[in-house]
């Protein structure tokens, strides 16, 4: 097409018939195109909008796409003015009617004392409320005064809510009418100000309508009571005339003294309980069965926490590589000290069973008849307190008494009473050890016993109070002052809780930071000048081999404690060749004449004499410490560096074989060297890094045989494929909601804006007409006064 | 300067009755009022003097403020006297002036020989420690008033020497060598933190004539015990910091116009030299012998003119400690040997082979051990070290372990896993394939060259997997699993102690099970017991 757009214009409607001679006929061909006039209406109408468009190149927009040749079919044509005209309208059709419903249909506003208070409590808002009705209440009386406010409670179906007796006594006489008379008065409240005269009108004739009900109900209640007088006044006459008529009864009870046990024992069989059907009695294989498969059972469960299962399935296992590098975020979340709950129940006498209870304790069953008065000792001092007058044998007596007296089942708050006990009884257990008498031994093992059980009981506060001790020992090392430690005490409690804890787990609350203390005490102690370092320290060589006689764990401490043990006690230590020991061997106080025996068998050492420096007890140490490294071989030989951990012990063996040839010590060489070739041959060079291989991830892009552009996606796993698709679903469509948001809030603002800036016009269009009013007016009295003084000059 | 004290009764110069405030008050106001009555100083001295020796007798609340109210009318009169210039000498005088300042030079010398005379009290006291920190300062005082007032002429630098010194020799054999703290040999004497917090630390002029003195102190003759004293007050005045900025030298003076002499660095450094050579000549107490190897590093080297002339010092220690079996020696002077290395170019030959040496059992026990793996940590950190060398060191280190208290394994795993990751050679030693051979690591040869660790395994670092305390047999699992980390931080691992260690599992959360031993015993003690070779 070529010329102007006018021409351009002319031309087309010419062509479509709109314009210009219109009758005339193609030829060749019949009514081939409709004129307008020839057709219905809409057709010039199609026509024109057609039309106008072609003439409008801007309205129409298309989408272009990089991949025109393949994609041609798909191109879309979009009209964004008129889509952009049409969401404008809607938008402001929206707005127009929030507009005009603005301030005038209400939503709820929540009027409720404190409901979105959140500082209050329930029990808070509940007592405001209660004010507010009582207050309500008390001005609506004094209002309103009628003659009795009790009438004006609130109700719900003719119950009433509040909380006054009298009032409830009186509705249960009338139940339909204190609904009357409590609602009713209500309503007035709710009349509007405005229309004075009506209300009082109103109010006059509810106060009167109330007045006439009362007066009503009272009347009633009289009458009723009247009525209930009189009947009570002829009750005896009625009694009297009733019992005068001569009765049918059987004759009355001259039951024989047959007749009576017969009844009896009727009545005790329908009393009696049904007999239900016994547990068959086990045979003795089968219970022997039972155990031995609960046995198993926690064998299994001990092995798993020795290897450490349980941690890993916790994720512990990640916590313990973790320790090294957060060493400062610790102590996050304290233990939450257990309250004592001691508070009201101090006072309470404890009801005593009254049969002899039957207590078991580590498989032992013993039965207690007597009870226990007074308190349940809470501190060490209240146990000693209470034990002072008691008989060393009687005492075990004494603490089964308490704990049948303090049975959890008994008394609330037995059961921390008895909590509080068991850690009692730990101390006073250690306090046993510190003032050691040869006649608590028997105490002291009953005690452990039952202390065991405990802690399966009251695991918390069992574990809280051995931690208490611990930490009580890592106060006394740290202050390195070496009189004060070790204690006696110190070697109970660290024997206690091998005896009583499970030591082969790779972790235990009690266990592990024992052990670490054990290991601290091998570390400080000052063998080679106090007699009872040594036997100390040796003590806990033993116990920690004690601790580790299943897991068999290496223990360094241990290992250079009793190297250095070993060095202080043989003789002539200057002889040995150190190159291969960790200590340099120096002649001590201790260490034993070349002439000395050792005897051929060890009897059991005493930890009372363990200050004692004699000649006889150092032998016994030296026999003791080579004893206990002859035990701790069986460690020692599961460790892969076993040839490295024995060769120094070899070496002092080897020394000491010249001395001692006729005791245990050639033994314990043989056994070692027999040890130490066998590991020799069994040493292989380590392989601790054998992995799997791992896949190096490639970065080669895939080649796609049957490339197809429309594919969205060339995932073989269809879920992910859906999922994907869905993803981009959600996309697209949180775009598009984003942008209409957009674009409303944008509309509204301009729409405020635009409501804004009209206001403005008219308040200040509004304001110029008032001001040039005012102008005139006061233009047109100045005129009169001028008028006015100018007449009067004249 | 030995100590000359004139005794004059001072009853009777005096009348007999009590001493008061108030006299002493009118005493000073006469004085003050004219030089006719300067005989009264003398009486003050005389009063003073024996009010000190009350001292020794019994303390009470009145006699200490009358004595330092004493000490301090002196010391207002000296002031006074001072800087009105009468103590000066001037060229043309008459005799009788002359006369006169001899004799109030005479007084005042007396006077401050009290001063720090007091300082010998020997009493455990509030009143005697105030009133000997009172005369620090008055002493203090006299220096600045001197410095200012003494000079020959009117704006000539000056600096009272003489004054300081005699504080100097006094103030440096206070204190209790009992008092000294066993682990870095400072002595808690309070006069001496008292002079370093309010004078030594601030001022610079102070510390250029403190060496210079402490120089002249050093070169008189002193038995054993003083020679001690000196040596920990020493240790304790320089040890808190550095004795100046080495980029910008702070110069804040205490005299008002000190000599030029005291900017320039070159003559202090050469002076702070001596003095510390010399006191290392000294006989030194092993405590402050290992403190001086301590603070060398950062407090002496940086400010020597030639360090070098330390370097007999250390390799000696650094031997010595070989020598007595004492390796914290070799440790600590392995700290200020590296100094010179790095900034001098000392040459150290067989270096390895010595460090190789330190690495004893006793060494993961010792505190100094972190000290020790932070340059352990710098010297190997070298790639070009050999394979066989590093390998040893491993080799050793493993050993170690097995004697070693779980906080010194600590140490050793992830520093172990930094070289393995370094040298990768050195994989061998935790995993071989070829070799089937015996163990060919000669654990007696010294040179770590020579060890054939590489022809061995590192079945230590296995065996502590097995380690009673979980989180050290975890760590020490690394070993076996890929080696995915690149290094491992060692700061994170140097620090621990078994408190520190016991804390941590104390603090675990009881998250409601307690496992119980299965086994039961009858007893605890004896046949059938936990512990059957004791009893009670």
């Amino acid at each position: 097409m070529a010329g102007s757009q006018l021409k351009q214009l002319k031309a087309s409607l010419k062509a479509a018939g709109l314009v210009g001679q219109t009758n005339t006929k193609k030829k060749g061909k019949k009514h081939s195109k409709k004129t307008p006039n020839e057709s219905r209406r809409d057709d010039k109408q199609q026509i024109l909008e057609k039309i106008r468009e072609e003439f409008n190149p801007f309205d129409l927009k298309v989408s272009r796409s990089k991949r025109e040749d393949l994609l041609e079919k798909k191109r879309v044509v979009g009209k964004p003015g008129i889509s952009k005209q049409a969401g404008e309208e809607n938008r402001r059709a929206a707005f127009e009617a929030k507009r005009s419903r603005k301030n005038k249909v209400g939503g709820l506003v929540d009027r409720r004392f404190g409901e979105s208070n959140t500082q209050m409590s329930a029990e808070e808002k509940m007592l405001a409320r209660f004010v507010k009705e009582r207050q309500t209440q008390a001005s609506r009386s004094s209002v309103f005064n009628l003659e009795d406010a009790d009438d004006d409670t609130l109700t719900h179906y003719g119950q009433s809510l509040s909380f006054d007796e009298t009032a409830h006594d009186e509705d249960e006489d009338e139940p339909f009418f204190s609904q009357k008379g409590g609602s009713e008065p209500a309503e007035p409240e709710d009349e509007p100000v405005g229309r004075k005269k009506t209300k009082q009108e109103v109010m006059r004739e509810i106060i009167a309508k109330s007045k006439h009900y009362k007066r009503e109900r009272q009347k009633l209640a009289e009458q009723t009571q009247f009525a209930v007088q009189e009947l009570d006044e002829d009750f005896d006459n009625v009694m009297g005339t009733l019992n005068s008529v001569p009765q049918q009864k059987p004759a009355p009870a001259t039951k024989t003294e047959e007749e009576k046990k017969y009844d009896m024992k009727v009545k005790q069989i329908a009393l009696d309980r049904r007999a239900a059907p016994a547990d068959r009695t086990k045979t003795e294989e089968e219970l022997e069965k039972e155990r031995k498969e609960r046995q198993e059972k926690l064998e299994a469960e001990r092995q798993r926490r020795m290897e450490g299962e349980d941690l890993e399935e916790h994720g512990g296992a990640d916590d313990l590589d973790d320790v090294w590098e957060g060493a400062s975020d610790l102590n996050e979340d304290e233990v939450s000290e257990n309250e004592e709950g001691e508070e009201s129940e101090q006072n309470e006498q404890p009801r005593a069973a009254q049969e002899p209870s039957v207590i078991k304790i580590g498989g032992k069953v013993i039965t207690v008849n007597s009870t226990v008065k007074g308190k349940c000792p809470a501190t060490l001092d209240d146990m000693i307190e209470a034990t002072k007058d008691i008989e060393t044998k009687d005492i075990s007596t004494f603490v089964v008494g308490v704990f049948k007296t303090y049975q959890p089942k008994l008394a609330h708050g037995n059961k921390e009473k008895i909590g509080v006990f068991s850690r009692v009884l730990v101390q006073y257990v250690l306090y046993l050890g510190e003032h050691y008498d040869s006649k608590n031994a028997e105490l002291v093992d009953f005690l452990a016993k039952l202390i065991k059980s405990m802690c399966e009981k009251y695991p918390e506060e069992m574990c809280e109070e051995f931690r208490t001790q611990l930490r009580n020992v890592q106060h006394i090392l740290q202050k390195r002052d070496f009189s004060a430690f070790p204690r006696q005490q110190d070697l109970l409690l660290f024997t206690l809780i091998g005896a009583t804890f499970s030591t082969s787990d790779l972790y235990h609350l009690v266990a592990t930071p024992a052990s670490l203390l054990i290991g601290e005490l091998l570390e400080v102690m000052q063998i080679n000048s106090k007699v009872h370092h040594l036997f100390a320290g040796i003590f806990f060589c033993d116990l920690l081999l004690q601790y580790q006689r299943l897991s068999k764990r290496l223990i360094p401490e241990a290992v250079n404690f009793l190297e250095r043990a070993l060095l202080a006690l043989v003789p002539e230590p200057e002889k040995i060749e150190s190159t291969h020991l960790c200590v340099i061997p120096k002649t001590t106080k201790f260490t034993l004449a070349s002439n000395t025996q050792l005897p051929e068998s060890l009897d059991p050492l005493s930890l009372n004499s363990w200050k004692d420096a004699g000649q006889k007890q150092l032998i016994n140490l030296l026999l003791k410490a080579v004893t206990t490294l002859d035990n701790s071989l069986s460690i020692f030989k599961e460790s892969a560096a076993f040839i490295e951990l024995i060769k120094p012990f070899e070496v002092i063996l080897k020394h000491m074989v010249k001395y001692y040839a006729s005791s245990s010590v050639p033994g314990t060489l043989a056994k070692v060297q027999n040890l130490t070739r066998n590991a020799k041959l069994d040493r292989h060079p380590l392989k601790l890094q054998a992995h799997r291989a791992i896949a190096i991830p490639t970065y080669l892009p895939k080649f796609e045989e049957n490339f197809n552009p429309d594919k969205k996606s060339y995932d073989p796993d269809q879920t992910r494929q859906e999922i994907s698709k869905l993803r981009h679903q959600i996309k697209q469509e949180r775009k598009q909601n984003l942008r209409e948001i957009r674009k409303d809030s944008q509309f509204e603002a301009r729409e405020q804006l635009k409501l804004k800036r009209k206001e403005y016009e008219e308040y200040h269009a509004k304001m110029a007409r008032i001001i040039n009013s005012i102008q005139t007016e006061e233009g047109a009295a100045k005129n009169e006064y001028e008028r006015e003084k100018k007449r009067r000059k004249k | 300067m030995a100590p000359v004290r004139r005794r004059k009764a001072a009853e009777t110069a005096n009348e007999p009755g009590k001493l008061t405030i108030e006299r002493v008050k009118e005493l000073h106001n006469q004085i003050r009022e004219s030089p006719k009555y300067y005989n009264n100083i003398a009486i003050l001295i005389d009063e003073y003097k024996s009010l000190l020796k009350e001292f020794g007798t019994d303390t009470n609340e009145d006699l200490n403020i009358l004595t330092r109210f004493v000490s301090l009318t002196l010391l207002k009169v000296f002031d006074h006297i001072i800087t009105t210039k009468q103590l000066k000498l001037t060229s043309f005088e008459n005799e009788q002036k002359e006369t006169v300042r001899k004799w109030l030079k005479s007084k005042y010398d007396d006077f401050k020989l009290c001063l720090v005379e007091t300082w010998k009290i020997d009493i455990d006291n509030e009143g005697v420690y105030a009133l000997k920190m009172d005369n620090l300062d008055s002493l203090m005082k006299f220096i600045k008033i001197e410095s200012k007032h003494f000079s020959s002429n009117k704006d000539e630098p000056f600096f009272s020497n003489r004054t300081y010194k005699l504080v100097l020799e006094h103030l440096l054999i206070t204190g209790n060598l009992s008092q000294m703290l066993a682990h870095d040999a400072t002595i808690d004497n309070f006069l001496i933190l008292e002079f370093r917090e309010s004078y030594f630390n601030k001022y610079w002029d102070l510390r250029y004539f403190f060496f210079s003195e402490l120089r002249s102190i050093l070169e008189t003759e002193h038995d054993e015990h003083t020679q001690h004293l000196i040596v920990s007050n020493v240790i304790t005045v320089i040890k808190p910091q550095p004795l100046y900025d080495l980029k910008t030298p702070d110069q804040t003076m205490y005299v008002d116009n000190p000599p030029k002499t005291v900017s320039n660095m070159r003559q202090f450094r050469s002076t702070f030299e001596k003095c510390i050579l010399k006191l290392m000549n000294l006989k030194l107490l092993p405590e402050q012998y290992k403190a001086f190897l301590l603070i060398l590093h950062k407090r002496v080297i940086p400010f020597f003119n030639n360090p070098t002339k330390l370097m007999d010092f250390l390799t000696d220690s650094y031997n010595l400690g070989f020598n007595v079996k004492d390796i914290s020696l070799s440790i600590l002077s392995l700290n200020g040997l590296w100094e010179l290395m790095r900034q001098f170019n000392l040459e150290y030959p067989d270096f390895y082979t010595k460090l190789y040496a330190i690495l004893t059992p006793e060494l993961l026990h010792l505190s100094y051990r972190s000290r020790f793996f932070r340059l352990l940590d710098i010297f190997m950190s070298s790639t070009h070290i050999s394979s066989a060398i590093v390998a040893s060191f491993i080799k050793r280190l493993g050993r170690l372990c097995l004697t070693a208290p779980p906080a010194g394994i600590v140490c050793v795993i992830p520093f172990v896993y930094n070289l393995l990751k370094r040298h990768p050679t050195c994989m061998l030693l935790i995993h071989c394939t070829e070799r089937e051979t015996v163990d060919q690591f000669d654990d007696k040869e010294r040179d770590p060259a020579k060890t054939n660790a590489l022809g061995s395994s590192a079945w230590e670092l296995e065996a502590v997997v097995h380690h009673y305390h979980p989180n050290v047999g975890s760590l020490a699992k690394i070993f076996t699993q890929p080696f995915n980390k690149y290094r491992y931080n060692m700061e994170d691992f140097l620090d621990w102690s078994y408190s520190k260690l016991v804390d941590n599992e104390l603090s675990k959360k009881f998250k409601g099970e307690l496992a119980v031993e299965l086994e039961s015993w009858e007893s605890l003690f004896g046949e059938e017991g936990y512990l059957k070779e004791y009893v009670y």
